[in-house]
């Protein structure tokens, strides 16, 4: 493919596997599932054009193992599933947290439990953000919200994990995998954070042996490493936190979402302002760590720029596509301090603007009942 | 300005490609634009359908539940989709395959089922119930905030020599009739779109877009008033 300054028209899957290839992503293993099979679809065919490997492994754990020995190489490595075959990588994840090697997970969200259906989730937001395997562990969870974005992380998802050597996850869902809108390729080859890999086992030459493993039979030697990568957690939390806020600087009633649903509140809060109400959208960019921060600025008049002189906003609520995930972050973070409602769909259904509309019009005027047991 | 479109039909009537190019030509003009098919297991057989946005402002939801341009190309699809409509709306059918006197299309414009007996009262043009109006030959009908414009289209194609085009008849229809892009985007977006194996297609393609906007301008196509 060539530079372009120019947009073209990509899918979401094929946005977020160019983007993971510009990134130097050079290995690649996965199996087949919708809605992410474009994903190893291009990387098939383009891993060769760039000297990298693609295969498609025999499973889903197959080939979260072979990231493990990739990554292990120092090779920036990834795989890709959707949310049956990413439960089937738990195991693997949690070796890789726990050997502290980067590589990046892409989870193309579908509905669930078990096999469930084909169409966009956003239910598996609890096993990517408190780990998701056995073990204390987080792993850093982007979550895009276009197929720019899709793009884009594939390429920071890499540079967070070499930065911690960590797995990192890119949670996205059906219907971002699916679409298309514009991108805009980097017009020149994008600068590739190289972050030195002492640690990587690259064959013993001149220097001491490397061992990288996940096992400290000594119960003293492992909560010293739990203790060190809890340090780089906290590390991440204080540094990698992102989100965005829309329509928010005289917002007194604000939407909590991500990804695809980020994109119906948006068009809910406009609809919203048009009928005279003050709605305005917060996007968690990070979903681990959670911008819990937010919440404090808007119900503390703190310092943030973006919100300054905003009222005290007098409730949150939160739209998922799920029956309430994300909300346990929004509650803890906003503590008490307002009421926090929560509307979901799921099974593969994609909220529509117009009932998370009718929701809004609910509680403004004060008819959604106890916040507590708000909800669908 | 936002236009909603979803696009409706058999999985190979080029249903997808008709929402790929109308993208494509927005984002030559540099708007904001998306497209998203459905991808469930109803594509074997039944409906196949692609949601377009194509605004000035970016765009939120993709999926498009209440299209102001209704594209449907197959009975199921105007089964499926015929009461989303927004109103304001236009609404495209393919009577080659669907029924053009099909009950959902007077329900469509807010007729009652009396059309038939006004007009064997009334007779001539344009007054089959109060608030419908039509053009001569009750191929453009509207009332109730909404068009519908029924346009032949396969037979249409089959006269330029291939039945194929149909949906190149229907978008150059849609074009015409909302202005969502240019002609010369959309014969861009073709030229980017087919690949130089099919190049020969390009020629009968190109005439099938141009004959869709040629039949709305030969009809006199009534306003569309808002509902009520």
């Amino acid at each position: 493919m060539i530079n372009r300054p120019e947009p073209i028209l990509m899918k979401g899957n094929e946005a977020l596997a160019e983007g993971a290839i510009r990134a130097g992503c050079r290995f690649f293993a996965g199996y087949p599932i919708t809605p992410q099979n474009e994903i190893p679809e291009y990387m098939a065919r383009r891993m060769p054009e760039v000297g990298g490997v693609f295969v498609q492994a025999e499973s889903e754990v197959a080939a979260i193992n072979m990231v493990y020995g990739a990554a292990g190489a120092g090779v920036r490595a990834m795989t890709s599933s959707s949310s049956p075959g990413i439960s089937l990588k738990q195991e693997g994840i949690s070796y890789l947290a726990g050997a502290e090697l980067p590589a990046v997970i892409a989870n193309v969200v579908r509905g669930g439990p078990g096999l469930g259906g084909i169409q966009p989730a956003q239910s598996d937001y609890y096993q990517a953000t408190r780990g998701g395997g056995h073990g204390d562990y987080r792993t850093p969870v982007l979550a895009p919200a276009s197929v720019q974005e899709m793009y884009d992380f594939a390429g920071l998802a890499f540079d967070i994990a070499d930065r911690y050597r960590n797995p990192v996850l890119i949670l996205a869902d059906g219907a971002l995998g699916q679409m298309m809108e514009p991108v805009l390729l980097d017009a020149t080859p994008r600068e590739v954070l190289n972050v030195p890999k002492p640690w990587a086992t690259t064959g013993m030459k001149d220097r001491a042996q490397n061992l990288i493993n996940s096992i400290y039979l000594d119960p003293d030697e492992l909560e010293q490493h739990n203790l060190n990568i809890q340090k780089k957690y906290r590390r991440i939390e204080q540094q990698e936190v992102r989100y965005e806020i829309i329509l928010g600087d005289d917002a007194d009633f604000f939407l909590v979402a991500y990804g695809t649903t980020a994109r119906v509140c948006k068009d809910v809060a406009l609809k919203a302002r048009a009928k005279g109400m003050r709605v305005g959208l917060i996007r968690p960019i990070t979903l681990w760590p959670f911008p819990s921060q937010v919440f404090d600025d808007l119900l503390e008049g703190k310092g943030n720029r973006q919100l300054k002189g905003s009222p005290k906003p007098f409730g949150f609520l939160t739209v998922e596509m799920s029956f309430g995930q994300m909300v346990d972050d929004v509650r803890l973070s906003v503590n008490g301090r307002a009421p926090v409602y929560f509307y979901g769909r799921t099974g593969g259904i994609v909220p529509s603007p117009r009932e998370v509309l009718a929701e809004v019009e609910k509680i403004y005027a004060g008819g959604a009942g106890k916040p507590e047991k708000a909800g669908n | 300005m936002t236009y909603e479109m979803l696009f409706a039909g058999f999985g190979g009537q080029g249903i997808m490609l008709m929402g790929t190019l109308l993208a494509y030509a927005g984002m030559i003009e540099g708007k904001k634009v998306s497209w998203i098919p459905s991808y469930g297991p109803e594509m074997r057989g039944g409906t196949a359908n692609c949601s377009v946005v194509v605004s000035d402002e970016d765009v939120g939801c993709p999926i498009v539940t209440e299209p102001s341009v209704l594209v449907v190309m197959n009975e199921p699809s105007l089964q499926k989709f015929y009461n989303t409509v927004a109103r304001p709306g236009n609404v495209f059918v393919n009577t080659s395959i669907i029924d053009p006197h099909h009950p959902a299309l007077a329900r469509l414009v807010g007729e009652n089922g009396e059309r038939k007996s006004q007009k064997e009262k009334g007779g001539g043009r344009a007054v089959m119930s109060e608030n419908v109006s039509a053009t001569e030959d009750e191929s453009v009908i509207a009332g109730e905030g909404v068009r519908v414009f029924k346009i032949d289209a396969n037979r249409i194609a089959q006269d330029l020599g291939n039945g194929r085009a149909a949906n190149m008849v229907m978008l150059g229809t849609i074009r015409e009739v909302t202005n969502v892009v240019e002609m010369a985007s959309l014969e861009s977006a073709l030229q980017k779109a087919i690949s130089k194996r099919h190049r020969d297609l390009m020629e009968i393609n190109l005439k099938a877009l141009h004959t869709g906007a040629e039949w709305v301008r030969s009809h006199d196509v009534p306003l569309l008033t808002p509902a009520g």
